[in-house]
């Protein structure tokens, strides 16, 4: 009898561990697939991306950008402690469940309220962003298409036979400071309209240059609408990032980049895909892409320059454009918006809001 | 004579429970000037343990083995963290230095702090350890030492369960010894924690904690160099 169980153990066991190992080969041979299909995908778009026409596959009519405050999660957790369990096996069961559930009900509660308190930099923003639309962003990014040839929307019903589609969806965060915009934006490109799975996809975050002065003042300006149009820019600028990454082929060195995101300064291990402008665009650790302001060590008397991928000057062709592109945002007559450069909130003399830009 | 008992055997454990504490040393600020051409040569020290994965509060030894099985597949990542841009520190601290004028040798032989002879100084801010034989062997007026305690990721647990998601860490202390009178002319905490900006779940590589441990470790940079940089 003992016997038989034994056997029957060991070959439950077998067969668990066959099964496990079946698992794991099956993990690694998808990922493996997965993998082979992108290079062939990044592979084709490199030697069509000149020769094929490129769209955008438009957002709905009344679809809203959507707007969170930029989170942190630094002081998330409670602290470090014991408990006390029991009295007597069953005793320490319950509590031990209790606990499990009493804990992880606070983590969920306090992820909320962060992301809740976060949100708050929007309040005096309100009226201001309702009214945006994706859409909007969408029409006034198209001019900084850098691809080469001409960017279109494509309507959601339409058709663009042997065309790159490329599908965004992007989250707008503002820096609690409200000295700078983020979009992070999960941008897709297809292998033609009809192609119903994306060929690459990349995650993108940008961050916009720093407002100095009066921060409200400089998003509430009406007239300016610099919401919509570092919205637009930031899209813009996501576009032309993942884009470039798709042409970027080989394995890159991370290295820590520093840089600015509104007051202030942040960290990112990333390997630097180009520089210009004082921008400068990274691939994360975890394959994704950023294009942030850069910034050097503040302390060390070491710190080079980042090395640049690619051509480091402004308005060489692609992938440098001809220009910037934070450089179409509307600034009054005579002053230039740079990209990389610091945006600079002063009271114009028309009661309006002059903007100009600091190198 | 009961109460007379008691009353002794109260203050008896007060004075074995308090008498062996010691007050935690508080941060000295870095006078201006104070290193500069005329400083003598200073010695910059640097020890830097091993990453590992850190779990305060899994205080039982169950606990602590249900909370290192629950993680090992990041401390088995941990331990790939190579520590040369942390190490890379005491290079900034140097040039630092240099920069200013100071006379400056980096000690990069192998120093435990914990082996060195305790201080015998009671005086406020008087170092804890006794530098004398680092004093004698590079002939040095001053020692600045960046002695990190603890390097890689931290977990907060309560018992069993995690209180919190592991996150990048660098804790230690930078200070800086009048060898001469065994004072602390400076003396600055580390203590780094950064998380993950999104999820932290992602083995084997954990990209997004890897990110929060060089960010942990760039602030650690600042809180060092920035203040002898100025």
């Amino acid at each position: 009898m003992r016997i038989g169980k034994m056997k029957l153990t060991r070959c439950w066991r077998t067969v668990a561990g066959a099964a496990a190992a079946l698992s794991a080969v099956t993990c690694v041979n998808a990922a493996d697939t997965a993998a082979a299909t992108e290079q062939a995908a990044l592979q084709r778009l490199r030697e069509t991306a000149a020769s094929r026409a490129w769209v955008w596959r438009e957002a709905a009519a009344d679809e809203r950008a959507v707007f969170h405050g930029v989170v942190s999660y630094d002081a998330a957790g409670g602290g470090a402690g014991t408990m006390m369990y029991g009295p007597g096996p069953a005793g320490f069961l319950v509590a031990l469940l209790t606990h499990a559930a009493i804990n992880s009900s606070a983590r969920s509660a306090e992820a909320k309220r962060i992301e809740e308190g976060a949100d708050k930099v929007l309040l005096p923003l309100k009226d201001q962003l309702d009214p945006l639309r994706l859409r909007d962003f969408q029409q006034t990014a198209l001019p900084r298409w850098e691809q080469g040839g001409e960017l279109r929307l494509l309507p959601r019903d339409g058709s663009a036979d042997n065309a790159w589609v490329v599908e965004t969806q992007p989250v707008f965060l503002m820096t609690q400071d409200r000295r700078a915009l983020v979009v992070e934006a999960m941008v897709r490109f297809f292998d033609g309209a009809a192609a119903k799975t994306p060929a690459i996809e990349r995650a993108v975050r940008v961050v916009s240059p720093p407002v100095k002065g009066d921060v409200d003042a400089y998003w509430r300006n009406s007239a300016q609408n610099h919401l919509a149009h570092t919205g637009s820019a930031l899209l813009a600028e996501a576009l032309r990032v993942a884009v470039l990454d798709t042409q970027t082929s080989g394995e890159l060195s991370p290295r820590t980049v520093r840089y600015v995101e509104g007051g202030a300064d942040k960290i990112e291990r990333a390997a630097p895909l180009g520089e210009r402008c004082e921008r400068i665009a990274l691939r994360t650790l975890r394959g994704g892409v950023m294009s942030v302001p850069a910034r050097t060590r503040p302390s060390a008397t070491t710190d080079a320059p980042v090395e640049s991928a690619a051509a480091p000057t402004c308005g060489a062709p692609w992938p440098d454009v001809n220009a910037p592109v934070f450089a179409a945002a509307p600034a009054p007559a005579g002053e230039t918006l740079t990209a990389g450069s610091t945006i600079e909130a002063t009271a114009a003399p028309a009661g309006g809001e002059a903007v100009k830009a600091t190198q | 004579m009961m109460r007379m008992l008691r009353a002794w055997m109260a203050l008896g454990a007060l004075v074995a429970l308090v008498g062996c504490a010691t007050a935690p040393q508080t941060p000295v600020a870095l006078e201006a000037n104070r290193l500069n051409a005329s400083s003598g040569k200073v010695g910059v020290l640097m020890v830097v343990p091993t990453a590992d994965t850190h779990l305060p509060g899994a205080g039982c030894l169950l606990c602590l083995a249900a909370a290192s099985m629950a993680n090992s597949s990041l401390t088995t990542h941990t331990k790939t963290l190579a520590g040369k841009e942390l190490a890379s520190i005491q290079g900034d601290v140097v040039d630092a230095l240099r920069r200013k004028g100071v006379n400056v040798v980096a000690i990069t032989d192998p120093v435990k702090i914990e082996d060195l002879p305790k201080g015998t100084s009671t005086a406020p801010n008087a170092a804890r350890r006794d530098f004398s034989s680092l004093k004698t062997k590079y002939q040095l007026e001053r020692l600045l030492v960046i002695d990190i305690t603890q390097q890689g990721f931290e977990r907060t647990y309560s018992s069993y369960f995690p209180t919190s998601d592991p996150k990048g860490l660098v804790r230690g202390t930078a200070y800086l010894v009048n060898l001469t009178s065994q004072a602390y002319e400076w003396y600055a905490p580390i203590n780094v924690v950064k998380a993950t900006d999104k999820k932290w779940d992602e083995p084997p590589q954990f990209p997004g904690l890897t990110n929060a441990y060089y960010q942990a470790v760039e602030a650690a940079r600042d809180t060092v160099v920035t203040p002898l940089a100025n």
